[in-house]
């Protein structure tokens, strides 16, 4: 009977080498998710295609998962306490929105507003017009609409009860 | 087979009596006449007379022309139409005659048929008393009065079965099998093999006609596919019937079924016995051991006689001490139980919780591939691995990665979230299992303490009974243990009886395996391969004769899957000529024709072709293809053609064996009386 080493010398005797393996992450944090629905946002729930950047920030957090929706829209629609919706600046969104600026997707408008432009318009469009991409997410921003304002925002995020 | 007789047409004018009668011969007829004197009129009628009208077109008007639906022009006026009938004369492999008659125009309903045995036109003396029959009404095809039931016997074919793209499953409607045996001029040519039907809604109409015809084992073979699919999904779904039931029975009386197996299994018992076992503290027992345990316990207790009270006063006091202790040391043990059932149903709920935040990150993967698609199409390009602005290479992330982590690609990430989704199903399965296991460990546990519960009780009253009365805890422990050995008596019963039925159901599942296995590999058996490789033959030689220039005929082959011709090199219905579609055709179904003569097959032996010189096929090819047709023996081919007159009289000249009915300038309705 050979020797435990015999047989697993020539196996460990190789050269080692390390290979970086690459990381799963979610499809939320990919750049064409994020900046399809930025887009989305600003065509259909902003007037004139142009909103700040904090309301922004709002129904994206809102829109994020189907939980996050489900509470935005306890908080929206009926009168319940506020707390029940939290706000949340999150970091990707603030770089899909510069990244869409670079693409020129977007622009900034009146120093502090993000407006979407022809090419962002199109785009969008065709997504809109696809209808079977982003399903559930269309759906919440086409149920709450422009119905949100700048004031709203403010409110939402500030942790003051909406009248 | 089916063979066409004498025909007679008449029509009923306010000008007088019109009609024809002509007798087909058996073997090759040709009909030649002049454009527009009638000859498709001559040869739809004799697809109208046997009600099959219905392969044309879905309508339900008379697919004839005005000369016996409306008026005959005349050179003195137009005669006026006032009743038509068209009959013919039918004969089959018996030599059996049936003469049927159909109104086309009058107060008779077009939906009726009528029906004499024997032939009635030439031979009306010996003919049977006429029946009608229905055709081209619901149900006409099913009912026993259907005319195409009866035409379906006369010719002997039992019609399959065909599945339908909506409802039920049909007959393989006549109407799907006549645009193999007759070619009408306007529609049917230049459709290969021929212009189906499609309106009946007949699935796969193109396969299931040729099987039909030629008898081809490969309907069977798939429809036998089919059958032992369903068997095997029978038996599975009973025998995961019984297993469910089984264990809950099981549970229910706090023990557990293990080893049955899941699925359907080819040994019988298999080598791990599926056995009950009842929980015992924190260990599991086999039933048999355990009622063993407890007979023996009763042979016991029925041995020695039934204590007073008084007689064993501390003995009966330190059972209870001891019976006390142990309910609350076993109280202890299903408290933790109890924990440990909730830990493992809030695991099973988030596991639940992360496979359905996994399905969601599935879809909006899904969708980033789409809205990829999407940009590209529009010119807007997200993901180019580089900065816009700067053109410095960034990664695929919105999250800061660290300095050297790389995202995974999106169809790598689909494909890591497709595993970790198989991962947690797998584990939550496990959890599963684990919550029931430990449920009937907690329904066991519970009958245990409610046994030392009733037996602290009786040695309670034992002690403050009176001291001659016989010891009720005694007592009732032989009834407890009377009723806990009923109890598992019946459960052992039961088990037994479940366990044949499990035989039974492995014997069937075998059985179904066994017909699986004997199932050809392919689709065909090697008799449809046979004369499906004659028919290649056959259609190959046909098309060298009658001058196929698209492309080498060899090279036009016979599908293996839908039995229809196909090229390597070119798609046959764009590339190929216009007038080798129409060679394409006759050689097609000439051959059908032939192999169905040769082989046992469904082929009714005729062939009815109106017109075959479509798109100026040159003269000699198609006088090649009529001496082929003639050459054909026992069978009876149709042929109406405008062909110049003298190419065919030479044609017949030369061979005796065609029937030639020429009519010169003369029309074919013309005045009787």
């Amino acid at each position: 009977m050979p020797e435990l080493d015999d047989i697993t010398a020539p196996i460990i005797d190789l050269p080692f080498r390390f290979k970086r393996r690459p990381i799963a992450i979610a499809p939320d944090f990919r750049k064409d998710w994020k900046i399809a629905l930025l887009l989305l946002i600003l065509e259909i729930c902003s007037r004139g295609g142009k909103s700040s950047l904090k309301r922004l920030h709002v129904i994206n957090w809102a829109v994020r998962t189907t939980h996050h929706q489900h509470e935005f829209e306890e908080t929206w629609n009926v009168d319940a306490p506020l707390f029940a919706f939290k706000v949340r600046f999150e970091p990707a969104f603030s770089r899909a929105i510069e990244f869409a600026e670079a693409q020129r997707l977007i622009a900034w408008v009146e120093g502090d507003r993000v407006q979407i432009t022809q090419l962002g318009r199109t785009y969008a469009g065709a997504i809109i017009k696809k209808g079977e991409i982003l399903g559930t997410e269309m759906a919440f921003l086409k149920r709450v609409g422009k119905s949100v304002t700048e004031f709203d925002a403010t409110k939402l995020l500030t942790g003051a009860k909406i009248a | 087979m089916l063979r066409f007789g004498t025909l007679s047409i008449s029509v009923t004018t306010d000008k007088g009596h019109f009609g024809l009668r002509h007798s087909f011969a058996p073997g090759m007829n040709i009909l030649r006449a002049n454009n527009s004197a009638g000859k498709s009129t001559v040869l739809r009628s004799l697809i109208y007379a046997i009600g099959l009208e219905g392969m044309f077109s879905p309508s339900q008007d008379t697919p004839l022309p005005h000369v016996l639906t409306d008026y005959i022009d005349l050179p003195e006026g137009d005669a006026k139409v006032s009743e038509s009938w068209v009959s013919v004369e039918l004969s089959n492999a018996r030599n059996e005659r049936i003469t049927v008659s159909r109104s086309i125009m009058g107060t008779t309903d077009r939906h009726l048929i009528s029906v004499r045995t024997g032939a009635a036109l030439t031979d009306p003396d010996r003919a049977g008393a006429s029946v009608d029959y229905f055709v081209r009404t619901p149900r006409a095809a099913i009912s026993s009065r259907g005319f195409h039931n009866l035409l379906a016997e006369f010719m002997d074919w039992t019609l399959p079965k065909a599945a339908q793209f909506e409802g039920e499953d049909s007959p393989l409607y006549l109407e799907t099998l006549f645009p193999l045996l007759c070619v009408e001029q306007k529609l049917g040519w230049g459709r290969i093999p021929a212009r189906f039907p499609t309106w009946l809604g007949v699935r796969d109409i193109r396969r299931r006609t040729i099987e039909f015809l030629l008898k081809l084992d490969a309907y069977a073979i798939a429809a036998e596919r089919i059958a032992v699919q369903v068997e095997l999904a029978r038996i599975r779904a009973a025998w995961s019937d019984n297993r469910v039931l089984a264990g809950k029975r099981a549970t229910s009386m706090g023990t557990i079924l293990n080893a049955l197996p899941s699925e359907p299994v080819t040994q019988w018992p298999p080598e791990i016995p599926p056995q009950i076992f009842l929980a015992s503290g924190r260990d599991w027992e086999p039933l048999p051991a355990h009622l063993a345990k407890l007979l023996l316990r009763q042979e016991e207790l029925r041995r020695e006689p039934i204590p007073t009270s008084g007689e064993d006063d501390s003995e009966t006091r330190t059972a209870l001490r001891d019976a006390e202790d142990a309910l609350s040391q076993r109280e202890i043990v299903l408290r933790r139980t109890l924990e440990n059932l909730e830990a493992e149903i809030s695991e099973a709920d988030a596991l639940q919780d992360r496979i359905a935040s996994l399905r969601e990150d599935q879809r909006k993967y899904k969708d980033l591939l789409k809205l990829r698609e999407l940009g590209s199409t529009n010119s807007v390009e997200i993901e180019t691995g580089s900065c816009p602005t700067c053109h410095q290479p960034v990664s695929d992330s919105l999250m800061d990665l660290g300095q050297r982590a790389v995202p995974m690609s999106v169809e790598q990430n689909i494909s890591f979230y497709e595993e970790q989704f198989l991962l947690f199903q797998a584990v939550l399965a496990n959890a599963r299992a684990a919550i029931s296991a430990s449920e009937a460990q907690i329904v066991a546990m519970r009958e245990e303490l409610d046994q030392l519960r009733a037996r602290v009780r009786s040695l309670r009253e034992t002690l403050t009974s009176a001291s001659n009365a016989p010891s009720i805890e005694a007592l009732s422990e032989r009834l407890r243990l009377e009723e806990r050995i009923t109890n598992l008596k019946a459960l052992t019963t039961f088990f037994q009886d479940t366990l044949g039925t499990f035989a039974n159901l492995t014997d069937e599942w075998n059985a179904a395996l066994d017909r699986r296995r004997h199932l050809p590999p392919g689709t065909l058996s090697n008799s449809d391969e046979t004369k499906l490789s004659d028919l290649q033959g056959r259609f190959q030689n046909q098309l060298n004769a009658y001058g196929f220039g698209s492309s080498d005929e060899k090279r036009v082959t016979i599908s293996r899957s839908d039995y229809e011709p196909e090229l390597t090199d070119i798609n046959l219905a764009a590339d190929a000529a216009a007038s080798d579609v129409i060679r394409l055709q006759w050689a097609y179904l000439l051959s059908l024709l032939e192999v169905g003569v040769s082989s046992s097959s469904n082929h009714p032996r005729f062939l009815i072709l109106d017109e075959p010189q479509q798109q100026s096929v040159e003269d000699a090819n198609f006088l090649e293809m009529l001496k082929h047709a003639a050459s054909i023996p026992d069978c009876q081919v149709l042929v109406a053609t405008s062909h110049e007159r003298e190419g065919i009289a030479a044609l017949a000249a030369a061979l005796p064996l065609i029937h030639l009915w020429e009519l010169g300038d003369a029309r074919l309705i013309t005045k009787i009386g």
